[in-house]
Order: structure tokens, then C-alpha cells, then sequence
């Protein structure tokens, strides 16, 4: 009696043993195919880079932008693959990783992780090139992509989201990389178009009067923010990690909604602003400031869209706004020229989010403030000011070796022809063969 | 939420409970994997739709979009009704026999069927891309009946059904670089040796004229839009999620898509630029031909993704460009005239990538050199040929009875008007001149500014900009 109820007590434990390894297995599966599934959405931000910055140029410069865009997928990925990947996940100390260059020895278990980050590594290395369209040189292109999803990046993302990484053993909160992503590529954006000066005809009577340079098409600027919609969410969302663990899916729910809130708000935010602040008599409406508006709250909520409520997303579309026009402003009075506005998105957006993280979550310092609360927000706000240092003078010291070259933009005359007919000798519109 | 009824007093039949739900809830994910995946692959026809609608000239792009939309239409009635059944409907070693209609297709079989439709909406796409310009709708719809109907399934019945004769012999094909591209090229081919090229391409002394693309913007976007979904197409051919490796597969797979298509991308651009006499004396980077560069990367890798290393991804994709430079170079100085360089991609690419699989695959010649790695290469080399032989005497035998019958391309005058006017009578694009460039500054007149304008009196006052004309086109 006593030996067949030992052995049915083993056999149900070995049964129980076998379903629990079951189980384990397909959450692992279920990890990796929602890692893939949202970097592939993350992905289809660079047709997004794409399309809007396209509209925004001349036409004269399109394909370049195409070009530019295009090949930054095959830079970024063989870059980000012999060595961004290992600087950043792979085990070493708290500056950086030192395993898995080149993905030798990578273990089945991080591939779709590698996959998920090379998708924002492709997104932080399409951003820079964006503010320096219609003048910057292939060299300089080639070589700050590579620098940025190669080395800068990867490295920044090392201190922020392994547990070796300084920031996160000080307490830097940065859910889905507002920081190390928007406001890491804005600095870099700031050096390029600082170092690379302003477009020929962008500012006339020696400097004094800005041009409004119009884009050439806006059927592709709002295609390319309808993608850029599609793409954060997923951004966002993928951030998580993972699906199988308990609590997983009301997290990315909520990350979702905060995500539309937040971006919507700033867009609305953006619209209102135009039309009965800056100029009332003009009665516009202007769609650019609409879709800014929305840019800049996508990138804000980055920081912190796993721990707001929907009240905390919808201040910070408001605020973030606020302080992207106030780097707007900045930037103009350097006498920077952005092409994309791409300077007060990233930087403005992305700084704010991070400010957002420790002031609006469950325990922050608007929210429930404690004692704990401002050491949150001093963290957050001078990690993200290392960050950006980071980034800045790393494209600050490429800038320095690419003039000394005179190699960091196109010669005026070429600028004047426009890029396409001088790199890559190729019109971007053909309308002419109805014969 | 409903959970199994744990009875603490028979463990066991509890453990079964629990066993049973995960199983069901396994399958209901692998279908949730098919249903998703399937719909990215289905933006593929988007991809195609702008690639070669901003290759073709701008009096052609009307009848390029109608024809990518309706062969999702017209092909999607076709593989259902017996496409599905010929491909899957288990039967013989050459095609199948059951599911024609969908007539008895069980519940488990559906999101599988779809997923398949999705991959022959590509490879029927693939065929009609390299006829554009000069091709009649008789033609097209034909052939759209005969590769979704007839010759797609039947292929991928050899290769991917269990009991075909290709699968039999030890085929090994993940993602279809065989079934579905190089199938896709080599009817391609015939189609488009059979339709002759475009009026005014290639010259009596074998010079050919090129033809440039209308729209960069389109032709990149599409371009990107196969970037999306290629990742999708390998990911998606695991057909599972639950087995117990299938994650580190499916991420396997789509690391290596990128690598690969990366490194033929490069390839193609210095390729281009340093090696050969025009990139060097004009000194330009061009775009065209990096995207094709692109394309045959996304279609050399399908075959082995889930077996290479991620070094022998790079290696595939650098040496699959040469593989679509040749065939290239062949259609040249053949003067068969491609719109889209779909054959040279398709054809050179897919079956370059069923002879890379065997090489570079896990047991293949280069990982575990053997009698059996040569026997793989063997079969493979073997059964890509006679895919890309089958389809190509398919398409050659429809077209033999279409140009008897001369349906099988439009007239020359149709040709020099184009055929968005002479086919559909719609003009793809209005060039109207735009009197207004910017509104500078509004002023109301009267404090009912809201009022009706009238053309006598307006109540704005308007000034005009001198800036660049632009073009509404995009």
C-alpha cells in the first residue's frame, strides 16, 4: 500500500515537473515572439524617418534623403552588430560590455532581445541625420552613423539598462530610452548642425532674416507621422521586455494609452498654440505644428509610460510642448539650422520626459512626494545632462577632425545643384517622359 | 477566467486538466503567430505596389497600381478555391487532392491557409513586375489564374508539403528562396521573353536605353516596405511558436535577414561605385541600384535563415549580389526587357540562395563536411532547377497560346500614349499650376470674414511668394 502511493506521489511529481518545463519554455517563446513582433514594428519607424524628412526637403534633394535614410539601416545594423550589441549587453563593468563582439557566442536566449535593440540603435543613428539634409557631405554621414550606433549609443544604453551600468545603480528611470535614445541623438544633433552651419540660402541680408525654406511635399511628412504613430507605440511597448511574466500585459496596456495620450495631448497642445498665440489674425491652422506637437509628446513619454496614470500623460503633453518651443527658440537664436526641427524634438522632448519620471509617478514628487522623491528627480536630470555630454562631445570631436578636412559638408556650388544630381545623379521625380 | 477544476483527491486527472489547457492554449498562439505575421507579409503588396509604381514613367503608374491591387484580389479567389487544396490538401507526391473550395478544411487548418495565401500573393506578384509597360490585361489575368491556381501550389505542394515528392528526397527550403523566388523569377522570365521588351529600350546594335524611374520616394518606400516585411515572411515560415526551440529560432532568423541584407546592400553600393567604369569616372552613388542590392539580399536569405551562422548570412548576402549581377548582365545581352530588375533579383537571388542553404546550413558542406552535406547540395541544386524549369514552362506554355491569339501585349499605339490613359482613363497625376504659394497675411475687411468670398471684392488680401515651383506628385 505504502510503495504504490510513493510511486504515485513521484509519478504526479514527475508529471508536475514536466508541465512546469512545458510551461517555461513557451513563456520563453512567447518572450521572443513578442520582442520580435515589436521590433519589427520599431523597425518600420525608418520608412517613417524617411518619409517625413523627404517631404520636408526641396525637391532637389530627395534622393540623397532616400539614399541617406536607406543605408543608415545597413550601417547601423552592421555596426550595432560587430559591435554595439556587445558595448552594450554584453557582461563587463560599468562603463561598458565586453562580450559578444561580432555576436560570437551569443546565447539563444538574448537573439531576440540583440533584435529588439538593433531596432533602437537604428533609430538613434537616424536621427542625427535628419537635422543636416541639403548640406551635409556622404563622409560626414557615414561616419557619425557608424560613431553613433557603434559606439555612442550602445554605451549609453550600457549605463541606463544593465544592472552593471552606473546610472541604474544610481536610480536613472527611463522606461523605453527617452533619454538615452531622443535626448542622446538630440545633442548629437545640436554638434552636426552646429559644426555643420546653416544651409546656403536659409538666412539672408548677411544673416540677419531667416528664409522659410517649404517642404516639397506634405502628403509624405504626414504619411511619415502617421508611422512614426504606428512605430512608437510599439516602441513603447516593446520596451517591457517580456510578456509571460504576471502583470506584464495590464503594463503595456497602460503604456499604450498613455503613449496616444501623451502624443495627442502635445499635438493639440501644438495646434492651439499656432492659432491663437503666435499670430491670431493669420486664422491658421497649421499642420506642421500639429504633427511636431505630436513628435515631441511621443518621444516625452518614453521615460515614463509604464508608471503614469493618464492624468500624468496628459500633463506632460502639455508640458513638454512648452519646453520644446522654448529650445526652439534657443536654437533660432544660435542661428542653427534644423531642417526637421529635429533639435527641439529629440533634446526638448526628451529631456522633458525624463524630468516627467520622477515628478508625475505613482510616488513622485507631484504625485506623493517623500523624502526619497527629489533625490529621483536630481538623478534623472543630471544623468540625463551626462548623457547628452556624452553624446555632444563625442560628435563635437568628429565635427573637429571633418573640418579640419573640410569634409563635413558639400561644396556651394554642389549645394545649389542639390545633392541628388551631385552624389547620386539621379532626379527624384520624372515627369518629364510622357513621350 | 475560468481555470481547471483542481480535485486535490486525483492529482493526477489534475495534472491533465492543466496539460490540456496549455495545449490548447499553445495552439491558439500559434495561430495568434500565423494571423500576425501573415497580415505583415500581406503589406508586402503595398511594398510591391510603390516599388514598381515609382519604377515605371509617370504615363504607366495607374495601370502599375491597379494591377498590384487586383491580383491580391483576383490571385487570393484563386489559391483558395484551388490553390490551398493543390499545395496542402495532402494527395500524391505531385500535388494535392483535398480542401478544393476549402470544402472540409478543419478549424486548425484555417490560419495556415491564410498564411500560404499570403506567400503566393508574393510570388504571384513577383511574376508581373517585370511585364510592366507593355503588357495587356488578358495576358495578366491569365497568368495571375494560372501561377495562384496552378503552378504556386503545385511548387510549394513539392517543396512544403510532406508528402511532396521534393520534401521526400530531402529538399530543404525554409522560407521559400526556391518555391517562392526563384519560381517567381523564372516566370518572370518567360513572360517577359515571350512579351518582348518595351518600344524604344534596347536599339538594333544591342544598346539599351534606360528608363528611369518616375518617383524615388515610391521606389524607396516600397523598398522599405519589403525591409518590414521580409522580416516577417522568415519569421513567419517556423509556422509555430509553442515547440520548445522555436524562439531562439524565430530570432535567429530574423537576425540573420538583417545581417544578409545589410551586407549585400554593401556590396552593391561599392560594387557600383569602385568596380565598375561608370561609378568610377562619374563618381555617384546610386540608388537604384543599392535597393536592388537590397532585394537580392532579403531573397538569398530565405532559404537557410534558420541554419546559418551569423557569419554565413554575411558571406550569403555579399556573394548573392553576384549571383543577380549575372543574371543581369545575361538579360542585357539577351535583350529581354525587365521594368523592375525583378528576374535578375528573384531568379539569380532565389536560386543562389537554395544552393547557399546547402552549402552554408548547419549540415551542409562547410559546418560538417560529409557524404550526406554533398548529397544535400545535390538535392538542392537539383530541386531549385527544376522549380525555376517547371514554372518557366508553365508561364512559356500560356504565352505560346496568348501570342497565337496576339493577347499579349497592348498595341504600340497604347504603348506611346500609356497605358493609364488607354487602358483605365485615368491619368495618375494633374499637373495644374498653383497660383498661390503662401499666405503671408490675412486682413479682414469686414468683421463678417467668415462670409462667402467673392471673387470681385475678396475680404483677404494676398500676396504672392516667389519661391520654387513645386510638384503635387509624390
Amino acid at each position: 500500500m505504502g510503495s504504490s502511493w510513493k510511486m504515485m506521489v513521484n509519478e504526479t511529481y514527475s508529471l508536475l515537473l514536466v508541465e512546469q518545463q512545458e510551461l517555461e519554455s513557451f513563456k520563453k517563446n512567447m518572450d521572443d515572439l513578442f520582442l520580435i513582433i515589436m521590433g519589427n514594428f520599431v523597425f518600420f519607424l525608418q520608412p517613417g524617418f524617411f518619409l517625413y524628412e523627404s517631404g520636408t526637403v526641396r525637391q532637389k534633394n530627395v534622393v540623397s534623403v532616400a539614399f541617406r535614410k536607406f543605408i543608415n539601416t545597413t550601417i547601423s545594423s552592421l555596426t550595432y552588430f560587430l559591435t554595439g550589441f556587445a558595448l552594450s549587453f554584453g557582461d563587463g563593468n560599468g562603463f561598458c560590455g565586453f562580450q559578444y563582439f561580432a555576436l560570437v557566442n551569443l546565447p539563444d536566449e538574448m537573439m531576440a532581445e540583440c533584435f529588439f535593440q538593433y531596432t533602437f540603435a537604428a533609430v538613434a543613428s537616424s536621427v542625427p541625420s535628419g537635422v543636416v539634409h541639403e548640406r551635409s557631405s556622404t563622409v560626414a554621414f557615414v561616419s557619425y552613423t557608424a560613431l553613433t550606433s557603434g559606439f555612442i549609443y550602445p554605451i549609453a544604453a550600457h549605463w541606463v539598462a544593465t544592472k552593471n551600468g552606473w546610472l541604474s545603480r544610481l536610480g536613472f528611470d527611463d522606461f523605453a530610452f527617452s533619454g538615452v535614445v531622443h535626448a542622446m541623438s538630440g545633442a548629437t544633433c545640436l554638434a552636426a548642425a552646429w559644426m555643420t552651419g546653416p544651409r546656403l540660402d536659409r538666412y539672408q541680408s548677411g544673416g540677419q532674416r531667416r528664409v522659410v525654406i517649404s517642404p516639397h511635399s506634405v502628403p509624405q511628412m504626414i504619411l511619415g507621422a502617421f508611422v512614426f504613430l504606428f512605430g512608437m507605440i510599439a516602441f513603447n511597448a516593446g520596451s517591457q521586455g517580456s510578456i509571460s511574466q504576471s502583470g506584464d500585459g495590464s503594463i503595456i496596456a497602460q503604456v499604450t494609452i498613455n503613449t496616444l495620450i501623451c502624443a495627442m495631448t502635445s499635438a493639440v497642445t501644438g495646434l492651439i498654440y499656432h492659432r491663437f498665440i503666435v499670430d491670431r489674425s493669420k486664422k491658421n491652422w497649421n499642420y506642421s505644428s500639429c504633427v511636431n506637437g505630436s513628435f515631441v509628446g511621443m518621444v516625452a513619454i518614453c521615460a515614463g509610460c509604464n508608471q503614469f496614470q493618464c492624468g500624468g500623460a496628459f500633463a506632460l503633453g502639455i508640458l513638454s510642448y512648452l519646453l520644446y518651443l522654448a529650445i526652439q527658440a534657443i536654437v533660432e537664436k544660435l542661428k542653427v539650422d534644423d531642417v526637421v526641427d529635429g533639435i527641439a524634438i529629440q533634446l526638448g522632448g526628451g529631456y522633458a520626459g525624463l524630468l516627467s519620471v520622477p515628478l508625475f509617478k505613482d510616488d513622485g514628487l507631484l504625485t506623493n512626494p517623500s523624502k526619497s522623491s527629489p533625490w529621483g528627480l536630481l538623478i534623472n536630470a543630471g544623468g540625463g545632462i551626462v548623457i547628452m555630454l556624452w553624446s555632444f562631445s563625442i560628435t563635437i570631436l568628429l565635427y573637429i577632425v571633418l573640418r579640419y578636412f573640410d569634409l563635413h559638408r558639400v561644396s556651394p556650388s554642389d549645394e545649389k545643384l542639390g545633392l541628388d544630381m551631385v552624389i547620386h545623379k539621379e532626379k527624384a521625380y520624372d515627369h518629364t517622359t510622357r513621350k | 477566467m475560468a481555470s481547471p477544476l483542481i480535485n486535490q483527491s486525483d492529482p493526477i486527472a489534475s495534472i491533465n486538466l492543466i496539460h490540456d489547457e496549455l495545449e490548447s492554449f499553445k495552439k491558439n498562439v500559434d495561430i495568434f503567430f500565423l494571423v500576425v505575421m501573415g497580415s505583415i507579409v500581406f503589406f508586402l503588396q503595398a511594398g510591391f505596389a510603390f516599388y514598381e509604381s515609382g519604377s515605371v514613367r509617370s504615363k504607366n503608374v495607374t495601370n502599375v497600381l491597379f494591377l498590384n491591387y487586383m491580383d491580391t484580389s483576383i490571385g487570393s479567389l484563386f489559391y483558395l478555391l484551388c490553390g490551398y487544396a493543390l499545395a496542402f490538401g495532402e494527395g500524391n507526391g505531385f500535388c494535392g487532392t483535398r480542401y478544393f473550395a476549402l470544402v472540409g478544411l478543419p478549424f486548425d487548418k484555417m490560419a495556415h491557409c491564410f498564411f500560404q495565401y499570403t506567400f503566393a500573393a508574393t510570388a504571384t506578384t513577383i511574376v508581373k513586375s517585370s511585364l510592366h509597360e507593355r503588357s495587356s490585361m488578358t495576358a495578366y489575368f491569365t497568368s495571375i489564374m494560372l501561377l495562384s491556381g496552378i503552378t504556386y501550389p503545385i511548387v510549394s505542394h513539392w517543396a512544403w508539403s510532406p508528402v511532396g515528392w521534393l520534401a521526400q528526397l530531402g529538399y530543404r527550403d525554409f522560407a521559400g528562396s526556391g518555391v517562392v523566388h526563384a519560381m517567381g523569377g523564372s516566370a518572370g522570365l518567360a513572360a517577359a521573353l515571350m512579351t518582348g521588351p518595351r518600344t524604344g529600350r534596347f536599339e538594333k546594335n544591342g544598346n539599351c536605353n534606360p528608363i528611369q524611374p518616375h518617383s524615388i520616394p515610391q521606389v524607396t518606400l516600397g523598398a522599405f516596405i519589403f525591409l518590414f516585411g521580409a522580416i516577417a515572411f522568415n519569421a513567419g515560415s517556423n509556422l509555430t511558436i509553442s515547440k520548445s526551440k522555436d524562439g531562439a529560432v524565430i530570432s535567429l532568423v530574423c537576425l540573420n535577414t538583417l545581417i544578409c541584407v545589410a551586407s549585400a546592400t554593401a556590396t552593391s553600393l561599392l560594387y557600383q561605385r569602385y568596380f565598375t567604369a561608370s561609378g568610377r569616372t562619374v563618381k555617384n552613388w546610386n540608388i537604384v541600384n543599392m535597393l536592388n542590392g537590397s532585394f537580392t539580399g532579403m531573397v538569398v536569405i530565405c532559404a537557410g535563415c534558420d541554419q546559418y551562422p551569423p557569419w554565413a548570412s554575411l558571406v550569403v548576402g555579399c556573394l548573392g549580389y553576384f549571383a543577380f549581377l549575372l543574371v543581369f548582365k545575361a538579360m542585357q545581352r539577351f535583350q529581354i526587357d525587365d521594368a523592375t530588375n525583378s528576374v535578375p533579383v528573384q531568379l539569380g537571388g532565389g536560386y543562389f540562395g537554395v544552393i547557399g542553404a546547402a552549402i552554408f546550413g548547419s549540415d551542409g558542406i562547410i559546418l560538417s563536411p560529409s557524404k550526406s552535406s554533398a548529397y544535400v547540395l545535390l538535392v538542392n541544386v537539383f530541386g531549385g532547377a527544376v522549380i525555376a524549369i517547371f514554372s518557366f514552362l508553365s508561364v512559356l506554355f500560356l504565352y505560346v497560346i496568348l501570342r497565337y491569339f496576339n493577347l499579349h501585349r497592348v498595341t504600340e499605339r497604347e504603348e506611346k500614349i500609356g497605358l493609364d490613359l488607354a487602358l483605365h482613363n485615368q491619368a495618375a497625376y494633374h499637373m495644374e499650376d498653383d497660383k498661390i504659394e503662401r499666405i503671408i497675411s490675412v486682413e479682414s475687411i469686414s468683421r463678417r470674414s467668415t462670409a462667402k468670398v467673392q471673387p470681385a471684392n475678396s475680404p483677404y488680401r494676398l500676396r504672392r511668394m516667389t519661391s520654387e515651383p513645386h510638384i503635387q506628385a509624390w
